[in-house]
């Protein structure tokens, strides 16, 4: 049984939410990526349900247990890697991301960069991103 | 059901050339008419649908199977090339397998790889190939137009070919395409290596980038050791000159908002594009656009002793045969279908404007070198327009006699071109090292702000076995599509092997402890022994400098009607009018006789709108 619930739950120890620069992740993303992702052929019955024992636990246990019961395990953590994938480029197995959503990929957060495509303004490119921090 | 119709002057093709002779002429009250494959015309809610495409897939043009084309951005792939067997006796042997891409393709002393078959495309719709140009507005060099007087570079039957014009002949209509294209260039001007001006830019230049503002502290001082004159070049990063707006308002288009798409497409058409004339041609009652209308033969009075073009034959998409008819025909079509309609165009016992065989022949590109790092502080790149500045200074020198030259564009698009980033470096972290959460995080943020490339466009000699020929597969309305034979020659491959390591050199002065991958296996020819003794060749692990496998694409198709004064060797004159024909002429850079460094389409615009006067001056006295 999947469920949103696992999956944001899931997502946020993934991504390690929360990040200096993503502070929460978007329910509704977290749906679109859930339902892309079932769509692209991904199928995440048996990481979510892992995920779901391995998150009854203390915190403080999810790091062993995610590296033993999943990355552990060549299949889980691969379906693991496309979860990270969505949210990182979203590209939802083999979904291509939406444009509504193209904005919200993580990498151009990361990069401390825009969307390509997306205007910005004119001239910002000969400075350093505004409270570069790298 | 078919028709004719009747004008004054037939273009076929409406890029950047066809449309700026439609709009020339049609100024002075030319009756026009232009033929255009594809579809159009494209207006504000077509490029937003093409902005969606990339931003879903990254490709944003259909593919139109009336108006095919070769292989589009990222996940639009289209094969319309057929490519040729080898027929040269040096070249090893050919792959009988129809579905062996790279065995059937053209093979470099007996080495099979990817990278050795032509990777340019172009675009079959209303402003052609403009729709994904990146605006790099470069003149050509002086000694470019003379490279074989000037440096007699000689590879076996291989030598250069002067064009029948000068650098000064071209100098003001090198003012005037900027003008006319809007070209937002450097305060100081360009004045390296013999250029000289006699306007300025209608623009200020466009700001160079951070990264730019690096690479300029890096190479303060630099030279370039050449290895064949063993003589140093200084190596200097000059702004590029682009047409994109520095200011608004330019040309009725908006200013640059640095969005970091210029190819595959501007969002805002900041940058120019050829719909930009189309549209103002439009407007003229004596201009007709006829799109989805693919020119398929050009009509000959072979009984006239002169050979007269008498029409133009073309398909609509919906499969009829119409008739087009003027006083003066112009092909506009760009290298390859240029020199295809040539081929399917009988006259006599050849072909149209072919007595000198040369029609399809001396395919060039500007083969790239893509050399890309990691570097030790972070450079922010995925920013700003796609290339804002290079190095010019080794674009000419006395190394010519030996290797063919090359320019440096630095980019601002991180490691997009090579790598597909910033996509492809989260998979790879967790693949390669197991990373997730923040370790993951941390990681690729630390990466992306360093991953810069330099891509280096690398110089060919025309080569008569480099061309275009007649398939005989057809497309989606029965017409022959075009065979391609192509490879890089000794004179190009030692660009390349030059180009890497100037670029090595660079990226050496922004990482204090360098590990050089290599990917040579394709062309691994023995000249780049040259440049590897002076580098560091590493391993895989912990590499922050690669050399990216082969060449890419620059997407300069030219060289397959090349000008000369020379009926028995080229197939235009110094005015772009087809030899053995009087009213035929044949645009774009399929004329270009030696291809330097220099991105061409501002060298196309100035030859479009010098060809716009010699044949409305024709017009008058006819």
């Amino acid at each position: 049984m999947i469920s949103i619930a696992d999956f944001i739950s899931f997502s946020n120890f993934v991504l390690g939410i929360p990040l200096p620069q993503v502070s929460e992740l978007d329910p509704n993303l977290a749906q679109v990526y859930l339902t892309n992702l079932g769509q692209g052929g991904v199928d995440l019955t048996n990481l979510l349900a892992t995920w779901h024992g391995i998150a009854q636990q203390p915190p403080a246990q999810w790091p062993a247990l995610f590296d033993s019961q999943i990355k552990g395990n060549p299949t889980l953590w691969g379906v693991a890697q496309q979860v990270v994938l969505a949210w990182y480029t979203g590209v939802c197995g083999n979904t291509p991301r939406e444009a509504a959503y193209y904005e919200q990929t993580l990498v151009w957060v990361l990069a401390q960069a825009h969307p390509m495509g997306v205007p910005l303004g004119f001239g910002y490119w000969q400075y350093p991103p505004p409270g570069a921090n790298q | 059901m078919s028709q004719t119709l009747d004008c004054d002057v037939v273009i076929v093709g409406a890029g950047i050339s066809g449309a700026l002779l439609a709009w020339k002429l049609g100024s002075a009250g030319v009756k026009v008419i232009v033929l255009e494959s594809g579809p159009g015309p494209l207006a504000l809610a077509n490029r937003q649908s093409y902005v969606n495409n990339f931003k879903v897939t990254g490709a944003p043009y259909p593919i139109n199977p009336q108006a095919p084309k070769e292989e589009d951005f990222f996940t639009n792939t289209s094969n319309y090339y057929v490519e040729a067997p080898t027929t040269r006796p040096e070249q090893g042997p050919v792959s009988t397998n129809p579905n062996d891409r790279f065995g059937q393709y053209n093979i470099i002393n007996g080495q099979v790889g990817s990278g050795d078959w032509f990777q340019s495309n172009y675009e079959r719709q209303s402003g052609g190939s403009t729709w994904h140009w990146l605006g790099t507005s470069l003149r050509l060099l002086p000694n470019d137009f003379q490279l074989q007087t000037m440096y007699n570079p000689v590879y076996g039957t291989l030598h250069a070919y002067d064009w029948p014009i000068t650098y000064n002949n071209l100098e003001s209509w090198y003012g005037l395409a900027e003008q006319t294209i809007g070209v937002s260039g450097p305060d100081t001007g360009e004045s390296y290596l013999g250029i000289t001006r006699s306007s300025n830019y209608p623009m200020p230049g466009i700001p160079q980038s951070y990264l730019d503002q690096q690479f300029t502290a890096a190479l303060q001082g630099q030279q370039f050791n050449d290895l064949w004159v063993n003589k140093n070049f200084p190596m200097l990063v000059s702004p590029t000159p682009q047409a994109r707006n520095s200011a608004p308002g330019y040309g009725g288009r908006p200013q640059c908002q640095g969005s970091t798409s210029c190819i595959p497409i501007c969002p805002v058409q900041a940058k120019y594009d050829a719909t930009q004339h189309i549209a103002m041609a439009s407007q003229m009652s004596n201009v007709q656009f006829l799109t989805q209308s693919v020119a398929c033969q050009v009509l000959v009075d072979t009984t006239n002793p002169a050979l007269p073009i008498t029409g133009i034959q073309y398909k609509t998409w919906d499969g009829a045969s119409h008739t087009v008819t003027g006083k003066i025909y112009i092909l506009a079509a760009h290298a390859v279908e240029n020199a295809k309609l040539l081929l399917l165009s009988p006259c006599g016992t050849i072909t149209v404007a072919n007595q000198s065989d040369q029609v399809g022949r001396n395919l060039a590109d500007h083969p790239v070198s893509l050399v890309y790092a990691q570097t030790d502080n972070p450079l922010y790149g995925y920013r700003g327009p796609l290339s804002t500045s290079g190095v010019e200074s080794l674009r000419d020198g006395s190394f010519r006699t030996y290797r063919g030259a090359f320019r440096m564009e630095i980019g601002n698009d991180g490691w997009s071109w090579p790598t597909n980033d910033p996509y492809t470096t989260p998979q790879t972290l967790m693949t390669n090292e197991g990373l997730y959460g923040q370790a993951l995080a941390n990681a690729v943020a630390y990466n992306l702000v360093r991953q810069t490339r330099i891509g280096c466009l690398a110089e060919q000699l025309p080569n008569p076995d480099f061309r275009v020929t007649i398939s005989s597969q057809v497309d989606g309305l029965g017409i022959p599509r075009p065979m391609l034979s192509y490879g890089i020659d000794p004179y190009g491959q030692y660009s390349l092997s030059a180009a890497v390591a100037a670029s090595i050199q660079i990226f050496k002065r922004m990482i204090a402890k360098p590990v050089i991958q290599y990917n040579y296996t394709c062309w691994s020819t023995g000249d780049l022994v040259i440049d590897q003794t002076r580098s560091d060749p590493g391993s895989e692990q912990n590499a922050n400098i690669f050399v990216r496998e082969g060449w890419a694409g620059a997407g300069h198709l030219m060289g397959t009607h090349r000008m000369g004064s020379d009926p028995g060797t080229s197939v235009v004159d110094g005015t772009q009018k087809a030899h053995g024909h009087p009213n035929l002429y044949l645009v774009g850079s399929g004329n270009w006789p030696s291809y330097a460094t220099g991105n061409p389409t501002l060298t196309i615009t100035a030859l479009a709108l010098w060809a716009a006067d010699t044949i409305q001056k024709q017009l008058t006295s006819m």
